[in-house]
């Protein structure tokens, strides 16, 4: 018997298609069908209502949390991608140090809750940061506000996601070939402006996407602002968590999701409409011209 | 000049919270700060005789090994097709297998949890090791789809034209050629699954895993217990990777000067 | 054609890689306004050399001087001189108007100036028409164009091009030979080219320095280099040659004479200060062996003819002499004069001023 080529392709597609399509494309629909039924009585009744979506937007509470949620997502993210740029600019143009790769690999596949609890470690009453701050006079008693604050947040989800964001802006800056720095230099710019010149508008999108990316774990991570947060670590996601928890309501849980969801989407386009506005971002163009 | 001490300053953030972790692991008193007391291991030997724990870690290794092994036969599979289809349907797979990389854990971990209410399966090991999948396989694609990049389509056309079955083929010329990268994919399915928590905690039912158990000590009370644990997840981790990262580069190593010796 | 002025001096510049020599004690003066190509095989340093020049590497020890200033700790920016690279690196975020103009945006030049600058650049290379068109919507020729336009429209002292036509495929490659050469009589620019193809060095070249192992073996003219070749090494690389294995029978004023173990004698009209009974090569160019000789002078050597490669406007004849060597023979088409078959024996004739003796390495 001969099959053609894509026929035996589509064949051998079907294990992975089928799983991902009934573990992942199924219970995401499932979800958000979820969004529109009601509870009762700690049961999930079908239904199709909208009270959910109503009640998450008109809560106080719900707002309170998500622009928590958003603006720690997008200062973690900020901060992630400037600290990344020059590390995976300098990883890909100046020195591939695979020793450096591979701290970052290790950071990133070291355990999650272990980071987590590094920094309550470090930023404790008596932790070692105000240890050392004591022992070098800058203080004269233990300063309690480091832990249970956005700066113990912020600086823990950059720790946590930093690696993967430098994973993602690396590879970005890797399409990008060496010689466009050459030629920047050569024709009169200086290493920054042949970066700010030449870099930065092919990487564009790329850097958009890993900033994005970044946005979108940081801010549906409720694990890290509940453990350092303290009364400011509530988020969106601590909500919903809670809600296929403790109070037990399901679909008002999936509505919550899906609205941070669409709320997610559309700053991924303001960024982006953003970036065309001021030039930041130009229309993609292949990086390997044509004869090449 | 600048450039350099920035990066390494980023790296010595990334890094330096690590290394107290190990540091306190053997600290002879409880106490997490500074001055140090002095060097034991009571920590550890105290490790060794929590039963709890013992379990946990248990429990851990063989939702890592499940994984890994269904990961690792899927994504098989997915490769040999990748080389089959064109751009439509690599398309595909990358649509329905690589968007959970992009959502928080969270989204994941609810949305399975309903799948599995509404199909009336009870939570237990079965339904961690279908989740965790989940979120290997992505992993595995994605390193596979950069591999699959350097690979030659008509390396399988040159091998049938040579006269070998379909069957001698994948054996004796795709296989060797993606077994590395899928060997060290897997071996990365297996850390990610170790080290999972935030999608176990929502489908683990009554299952206590390693990270779930690590959760539940640091909730109720800092021990530096929780240091030694931390120190030898961490030494796993990198013995992970380093295994990863030989399997990956001695097999091409090998290759190559077998490729010069002959 | 070229004035004698050197535009870059380079004394004693050896480049060091870690422990690896690139370059090795590299003394060589550009003139003003020629095209003097670094040829040789990949490895040679030719691409260190001119990347020496461009500024992204330093010299381990000596000097380069441009226009009588030493650079070593000027940057690439600021150096008066301007790169074609090998892949073009054309930025693929601009067009082509806007990639031309990137260097004289980045030194300031007021917009009016720099328009109408652009826009003669691009009518010498002919692309006014396609000063809007992205990167990837143009020809690998085009894209050529636009990397010799980009460098040229800075006024640069020297321009350098790293294997520009390496890209591009044979046809367009000679026609882009044309134009180079078209370009630099228009611009009245110093080129320095490398290349590891004879060809484009010969047809282009004013001068040719020819580089093996990191160091400069020859610099000539063009015929000079290929008539007369200085080492085993120039022969064997510019062009095709037969090489003989001989010892030296006589050295005096009417020239020299070598013998090959078999016997076949050569005599070359030039007094070489070598004395009889030494070693040395000999080299004779396919197409200075023919089947007849014109020459009552002319030496000679039986063979057999073992096969033909017809191309066209010449045949290449592969022939076996007594000793079982193989010689090849470059034979013009000629339909008046009789040529030998496969099988048939025949005897070779050359000139003593076509037979080269050399050094052996």
């Amino acid at each position: 018997m001969n099959l053609s080529r894509t026929k035996i392709g589509a064949i051998l597609a079907a294990p992975t298609v089928v799983y991902m399509v009934i573990f992942f494309v199924v219970p995401s629909l499932i979800l958000f069908s979820y969004s529109f039924w009601s509870s009762e009585s700690y049961r999930v009744v079908p239904d199709f209502v909208f009270t959910n979506y109503l009640d998450s937007l008109h809560s106080a509470v719900f707002w309170k949390v998500t622009i928590n949620a958003v603006r720690i997502g997008l200062t973690t993210a900020a901060i992630s991608l400037v600290l990344a740029v020059p590390v995976g600019y300098y990883l890909v143009y100046v020195s591939r140090s695979q020793t450096m790769l591979y701290l970052i690999l290790i950071t990133w596949f070291s355990s999650y809750l272990v980071r987590i609890y590094a920094w309550r470690t470090l930023l404790g009453t008596n932790g070692v940061l105000n240890a050392v701050l004591l022992q070098l006079g800058i203080v004269d008693h233990p300063v309690d506000a480091f832990l249970f604050s956005s700066f113990a947040v912020t600086i823990t989800l950059v720790h946590i996601y930093l690696p993967f964001c430098i994973l993602l802006v690396t590879s970005s800056l890797s399409e990008i070939k060496p010689d466009l720095i050459d030629a920047a230099r050569d024709l009169g710019t200086s290493s920054l402006g042949a970066f700010f010149r030449v870099i930065a508008p092919n990487a564009a999108n790329g850097l958009a996407g890993a900033f994005m990316l970044t946005f979108i774990l940081v801010a549906g991570d409720y694990v890290t602002p509940q453990m350092l947060g303290g009364s400011s670590g509530q988020t969106t996601g601590l909500l919903i968590a809670d809600q296929f928890r403790k109070t037990g309501n399901w679909p008002l849980g999936a509505a919550q999701a899906f609205v941070m969801f669409v709320i997610s989407i559309a700053l991924y386009f303001i960024l982006v409409s953003l970036g065309r506005a001021t030039g930041l971002i130009v229309k993609r163009r292949t990086i390997n011209p044509k004869g090449i | 000049m600048l450039l350099r001490i920035l990066v390494w300053a980023v790296l010595a953030f990334l890094i330096s919270p690590l290394i107290v972790i190990v540091l306190f692991s053997f600290h002879s008193s409880p106490a997490l700060s500074f001055p140090f007391a002095g060097f034991s291991l009571r920590w550890y030997a105290e490790l060794f005789n929590n039963a709890q724990l013992g379990s946990a870690v248990m429990k851990s290794l063989t939702v890592a090994f499940l994984t890994s092994v269904v990961t690792l036969l899927i994504g098989t599979t997915a490769s040999l097709a990748w080389l089959r289809l064109g751009k439509v349907g690599r398309g595909f797979i990358e649509a329905v297998s690589v968007t959970p990389i992009a959502l928080p854990g969270l989204f994941v971990g609810v949305s399975l949890l309903v799948l599995f209410a509404q199909a009336g399966l009870q939570l237990s090991t079965l339904t961690i090791v279908i989740s965790h999948v989940v979120i290997a396989l992505p992993i595995l694609i994605v390193a596979m789809k950069a591999r699959l990049a350097l690979f030659d389509p008509s390396l399988e056309e040159a091998s049938r034209d040579l006269g070998a079955s379909q069957f001698q083929t994948f054996r004796r010329v795709t296989l060797p050629l993606i077994a590395p990268t899928l060997i060290s994919s897997a071996i990365l399915a297996f850390a990610v699954s170790f080290d999972e928590f935030v999608v176990t905690s929502f489908v683990a039912g009554t299952e206590t895993t390693l990270p779930m158990y690590i959760w539940s000590m640091m909730r109720r009370t800092v021990t530096p217990l929780i240091n030694a644990i931390s120190t030898l997840a961490l030494l796993f981790s990198i013995l992970i990777l380093l295994g990863a990262w030989l399997i990956s580069h001695v097999r091409r190593r090998s290759a190559v000067a077998a490729r010069i010796e002959s | 054609m070229a004035a004698i002025a050197p535009i870059i001096e380079i004394r004693n510049g050896t480049k060091m890689f870690g422990s690896f020599t690139a370059l090795a004690d590299i003394n060589l003066s550009i003139n003003q306004g020629e095209i003097l190509t670094l040829l040789g095989p990949s490895g040679c340093g030719k691409t260190t050399l001119m990347r020496l020049i461009a500024g992204f590497e330093n010299l381990t020890s000596g000097t380069i001087q441009i226009g009588g200033v030493d650079i070593a700790n000027i940057p690439p920016e600021r150096r008066p001189v301007n790169m074609v690279f090998q892949r073009y690196a054309l930025f693929p975020h601009l067009d082509v108007f806007e990639n031309v103009a990137f260097g004289l945006k980045v030194k300031g030049m007021p917009k009016e100036e720099r328009t109408e600058r652009v826009n003669r650049m691009l009518h010498i290379v002919q692309l006014e028409s396609f000063a809007n068109r992205y990167i990837d919507q143009l020809s690998g020729g085009q894209c050529q164009r636009v990397a010799l336009a980009r460098a040229l429209v800075n006024g640069p002292k020297v321009l350098l091009l790293d294997e520009p036509l390496a890209a591009l495929d044979l046809k367009i490659r000679q026609h882009m030979l044309a134009e180079m050469k078209r370009i630099h009589i228009e611009t009245g620019a110093t080129f320095v080219y490398v290349t590891h193809d004879q060809d484009e060095a010969l047809i282009l070249s004013d001068r040719v320095v020819l580089m093996e192992k990191g160091r400069v073996v020859q610099v000539d003219r063009p015929t000079e280099m290929y008539a007369k070749p200085k080492s085993l090494f120039a022969a064997k690389f510019l062009g095709e040659t037969n090489i003989f294995e001989t010892t030296i029978t006589a050295v005096n004023g009417i020239g020299t004479t070598a013998r090959t173990s078999s016997g076949i004698q050569f005599h070359s009209s030039e007094t070489l200060t070598k004395k009889p009974s030494e070693k040395i090569a000999v080299s004779i160019r396919p197409e200075s062996l023919t089947f007849q000789h014109k020459n009552p002078d002319a030496q000679s050597a039986e063979c057999v003819v073992d096969d033909i490669v017809f191309m066209g406007s010449r045949s290449f004849y592969t022939v076996r002499l007594n000793d079982q060597s193989k010689v090849r023979v470059q034979v013009q088409r000629d339909g008046r004069l009789s040529v030998p078959s496969p099988g048939d024996k025949a005897t070779i004739f050359w000139d003593a001023s076509n037979v080269v003796m050399l050094p052996r390495d």
